[in-house]
Parts: C-alpha cells; sequence; structure tokens
C-alpha cells in the first residue's frame, strides 16, 4: 500500500481500521527519507532504528488496547532549534553541534504524550537566522522541486521534508517568515501561530519578542489537527496565552459567505512578480465567487516594518546569542589561555556568517549612542505597524497577500552576502511585528515552481484562517504528487 | 558610510573577531542598509509610543514552589570542561 502520499488523517483511519501497523507506516517514510536525503540534505539528525524500534514498541501498546490519538504513529519531523533530551540540538550551528538537552522542549513532550513519532531533527538556517536554507553548518537543504533551487528559510529542513513526503508533518519556528516563507517555496502548507499560542519552553530564542513554534504539513486539515495539539498555555513559558480550547478541525466545516478580505496594495508592489500576483488575484476570485467580500484598502505604514524589524530582532540576537560563550554548553576554543580569548575565540571560530552579521548589527541598534535613535525608533515603527493592522481587523476578518515575492531562487545566489536578501521578507515580517496569526497555501505554479498565499488573521483567528484556507485548497488545483523524484511504497 | 574599523570594534563589543574580509563584506552591508533604512529613520515619530508587547497583559504569576531542578551530571555532560562538579573554564584574573 502506498503510504507517503496519504493524509495524516487517512493514516488515522487505516491505523484504526488495523490495515497498517504503525511499523509499517514509518518504514515507508524511512525508506522514502533514505532514498531522498543524498539530494535533499532536509536532516541533521534521522536514526531509522531507533524510530522503526519506538513504532514497533507503539504497536506492541496499540495490541494491548492503547487508544488512538489522532496523531498515533505519525512520524513528526522537528526543526534541529527544538530541544530534544539526548538527541543533539545543533540550531545548524557548529556552536551547538554537541549539544545535548537534558530535556525537551515542551512542544516535543506534548508530542510524545499523543504518541506521535519523533522522526528526526531537520536542517535549517544556522540559529533560525536566514531565507533560503543556506546559512546551515551541515550544508544547505534543497528544493525538492528542484535540486538546483532553495528551499527557503528558516525552517528549510521543515518545509523539504513535507513536500518530498519523507514526513507529514514538521514543526518549524517563525519569527519574520520562517515557517510561511519556506512552506511557500516548497508547496506547502505552513501556519505560524498567533504570539503566544504555542509554548516555545526549549526552542532556542532567535528574536523572542516575535519567534513562534508552529506546524508545516501537505494539507490544511493535517496542519489543524497539528495546531490542535500544540496549542494551551504552558507554565515555563510565561508569554503563553490563556486562550480557550478551539476544536480547528470541526473550524474547517464552515463555509465563506459574508466573509470580508481586505487585500492590502502595500503587498502587491515592485518586489512582487506579476505571475504571482496574478494567481493571487485568481483565489482572490474563487473566494469571492463563494460569498466573500474583498475588497483593496491601504496598510499605510506596512513599509516600516523592513526597518523595524531589522533594528529590533538583531538587537534581540546579539542579547540571545551572548549566552553561546563556549562556558556551560556548546564549541570551545580550547587553545584559548585566557577567559577573554575564550569568548572571543569560541564565539568567532563557533558562529557562521549571518549570526555575527546580525549581532553586530544588534550591538550597532542599540549601542551606546544609537539607541534612541536606531533601537527605539524601531520600536516606534512597530507600534504603526501594529495599529495600522488593528484598524484594518475593525474593517475585515482577514487579509490575503502574497506570502513571498518571488518562487525559489537558484541556490548561490550572489545577494546572500549583500542587504538585498533582507527585502525578500517582505510579506511576512509585519505579521510577526503584531503578534497575528498567519497562514501560506500553496495556490499555483509560476516557472513550475509553487507559489504561496498568505491569510493573515486577528489575534486567535486560527479557526478562521484554517477554515478559509481549507475552503480554497479545495477551489484550487495544485498538484498533489511528492516531489523529490521517488515516489513512495 | 560604515568603516572597517567601526564594525571591527562592534565586533568587539560583542566578543567576535572578525578576519579582514567579514569586516569588509560587514561594513558594506550595514552601509547598505543604513541606506535602505534612512528614509524611514528621518520621519518624525516623536509623538509615537515606542511599542512594549504584543499583547495588553500583565505578568504572569507563579506560586514560588521549590521544585527539582535538572540532574548536574547531565548538565555538567554538555560543558566543554567540568570538574568537582563545576564548569572549568581558563585563567580569570
Amino acid at each position: 500500500m502506498k503510504l507517503n502520499d496519504k493524509t495524516v488523517y487517512e493514516l488515522h483511519q487505516l491505523l484504526a481500521k488495523r490495515e497498517v501497523s504503525v511499523a509499517e507506516i514509518v518504514t515507508a517514510y524511512r525508506r522514502q527519507t533514505e532514498a531522498l536525503e543524498p539530494e535533499i540534505n532536509a536532516f541533521i539528525h534521522f536514526d531509522g532504528e531507533n524510530v522503526l524500534r519506538k513504532a514497533k514498541e507503539l504497536d506492541d501498546e496499540l495490541a494491548g488496547g492503547k487508544e488512538l490519538t489522532p496523531l498515533t504513529g505519525i512520524p513528526i519531523g522537528l526543526k534541529d532549534n527544538i530541544a530534544t533530551k539526548g538527541i543533539a540540538t545543533t540550531n545548524a550551528s557548529k556552536m551547538l553541534k554537541d549539544y545535548f538537552p537534558p530535556f525537551n522542549a515542551a512542544v516535543v513532550d506534548k508530542l510524545v504524550s499523543l504518541d506521535g513519532i519523533m522522526f528526526g531533527k531537520l536542517n535549517m538556517d544556522e540559529l533560525a537566522m536566514g531565507t533560503s536554507g543556506e546559512n546551515s553548518a551541515f550544508g544547505p537543504t534543497k528544493n525538492p522541486w528542484d535540486f538546483d533551487k532553495v528551499p527557503g528559510g528558516s525552517s528549510s529542513g521543515s518545509a523539504a521534508s513535507v513536500a518530498s513526503g519523507s514526513v507529514p508533518l514538521s514543526l518549524g519556528t517563525d519569527a519574520g517568515g520562517s515557517i510561511r516563507q519556506p512552506a511557500a517555496l516548497c508547496g506547502v502548507v505552513g501556519l505560524k501561530p498567533t504570539y503566544g499560542l504555542v509554548s516555545r519552553y526549549g526552542v532556542t530564542p532567535m528574536a523572542a519578542s516575535m519567534d513562534c513554534v508552529g506546524p508545516l504539513a501537505r494539507n490544511v486539515r493535517d496542519c489543524a489537527i497539528l495546531l490542535g495539539a500544540l496549542a494551551g498555555q504552558d507554565g515555563k513559558d510565561a508569554t503563553t496565552l490563556a486562550a480557550p480550547k478551539v476544536d480547528y478541525l470541526k473550524a474547517l466545516e464552515g463555509e465563506v459567505k459574508g466573509l470580508r478580505v481586505g487585500v492590502p496594495e502595500e503587498y502587491f508592489g515592485d518586489n512582487v512578480d506579476a505571475e504571482i500576483k496574478s494567481l493571487i488575484f485568481k483565489a482572490l476570485r474563487q473566494l469571492e465567487s463563494m460569498g466573500a467580500l474583498i475588497e483593496e484598502f491601504s496598510l499605510p505604514y506596512s513599509p516600516l516594518a523592513l526597518t523595524a524589524y531589522h533594528l529590533i530582532a538583531p538587537t534581540e540576537i546579539s542579547s540571545n546569542l551572548a549566552r553561546l560563550d563556549g562556558v556551560r554548553y556548546g564549541f570551545r576554543d580550547q587553545q584559548a589561555e585566557d577567559v577573554e580569548a575564550m569568548f572571543l575565540g569560541s564565539r568567532s571560530k563557533g558562529l557562521g556568517r549571518e549570526a555575527k552579521f546580525r549581532t553586530i548589527l544588534g550591538h550597532f541598534a542599540s549601542g551606546p549612542g544609537h539607541f534612541q535613535d536606531y533601537y527605539v525608533k524601531g520600536l516606534k515603527m512597530r507600534t504603526l505597524v501594529q495599529e495600522d493592522f488593528e484598524r484594518a481587523f475593525d474593517r475585515y476578518d482577514i487579509l490575503v497577500t502574497p506570502t513571498s515575492g518571488r518562487v525559489a531562487w537558484s541556490l548561490n545566489n550572489e545577494d546572500k552576502k549583500t542587504a538585498g536578501i533582507y527585502t525578500r521578507d517582505i510579506c511576512t515580517i509585519p505579521v510577526n511585528l503584531a503578534g497575528l496569526p498567519a497562514l501560506s497555501l500553496p495556490c499555483g505554479l509560476s516557472d513550475g515552481l509553487p507559489v504561496g498565499l498568505q491569510l493573515i488573521g486577528n489575534k486567535l483567528s486560527e479557526a478562521l484562517l484554517l477554515k478559509t484556507a481549507y475552503n480554497l485548497e479545495q477551489a484550487i488545483d495544485f498538484p498533489k504528487e511528492l516531489k523529490g523524484g521517488r515516489n513512495n511504497d | 558610510m560604515v568603516t572597517k574599523e567601526e564594525i571591527s570594534e562592534l565586533a568587539f563589543a560583542a566578543r567576535l573577531k572578525l578576519n579582514e574580509e567579514e569586516a569588509s563584506n560587514f561594513a558594506l552591508r550595514l552601509s547598505d542598509l543604513l541606506n535602505l533604512m534612512e528614509e524611514d529613520l528621518a520621519k518624525d515619530l516623536s509623538e509615537v509610543k515606542p511599542f512594549a508587547f504584543v499583547h495588553n497583559i500583565s505578568n504572569a504569576f507563579r506560586e514560588d514552589e521549590i521544585k527539582k531542578s535538572l540532574d548536574q551530571e547531565a548538565v555538567l555532560a554538555n560543558a566543554p570542561l567540568a570538574q568537582d562538579g563545576q564548569f572549568l573554564v581558563p585563567r580569570i584574573i
């Protein structure tokens, strides 16, 4: 039986009817992973024997009468900035290559308690800094649609592994677009939840006032299943919200008739390719034909978001990365003769280029003489961006934009080392500044590569985002087959 | 225009030592970025309040209970050097 292209819900039903075992599911995904890894490099850690052993143990427990959860036996990949007890959590950095956390992240404990199979640790841009998946100490991840293209970042392995059918579900993190942009470039569904909906305990902080953990999946229903498992307040993360529990699967059943959809003109500028714009407007016409009310409008302060982000995020980064000093864990320059030389040597040899640049940028923006003129100005711009969205949600239920202004670009693109690459996040960053939820849905192909449509909702409107995405998904003709050249067992 | 020397000073403050190539490239990148930001930074924002937090919530408190902490041996297992239950570092003074 072919298993890799089944949805999570279908796998669950097969398990419930005893038509497949967990070991069979895991074996199918293991074969796909082992066949594709030499090309795609989506994983930093994968232990096929271990996951199969876990699967067999679970099969024994099920035979003994253990109840199924919606995630029982489902392989789930974890971005490698999510702590796993006793399994290296490298953050794709030489600095943390040998870091074995003595605890699990809260989201890992949750998924394990639901009998999900923790399938492996996924490649990423180092310490979650990047938009192409190329800033990894373990080599770049390739886009399963075209091995010469980037998968996007920073959750590069999370998107590539789902697109190729190496896992049906994965977790990523998103502080400026790092779930949604790779989801768009790899043709999968990615959701950045409301800030505080999902616990970040045990997740390496990058830009802590924006970091979020969220699901990636091949379809909206699977995404809803995983979000339902992740959401909830956690005493170990004081920023998590006491939000009422929502049945995201039930939410999918609703219609979009009467939905007020705002289309902000600032997200359709010169940075967005014409074909991408036309695919977004095609999807908007489909929403309209389902009874949604579409209106173009302006979010005048959104263009300030890039400047605000590149002052605020690096400031938080430089503070967060100060802990990587070679004392308690991580890489240490053993040649250093005194402690000052050890700090300098460990950080300079352990951190990659992008992490160094952003740390320096943070010191620039928040350092002596600059704090008021740069960092605080960035905070003021952030206020304006957030208020812009608040006004928008007085008039609209949901906003629609492109996720990325470009489809996947070639590896080793020359602007990797310049400031130009920062403008790539222009559609995703404003959402993080305002702490809103947003979902990227595949909406078509341009030059044979996937295009992502972004749905932005008001705080805690994940159910509405998922319902709208589900309705659109049924209307959009997007290729369903797995990518990467090998079509499963 | 940010100079290579300014970058190296910032780097030292962040306990980073850059090679020549990194310092030149970062000077160029930071200059580029500041150019991109110039117009936004010139705006008069004196009436705008700096952003504080995404949600309108106050502090999250919990009971101050004594709980078991992480196992000392497991924590020290990650240390580059450890001795007698402590992290070992090179000479400080």
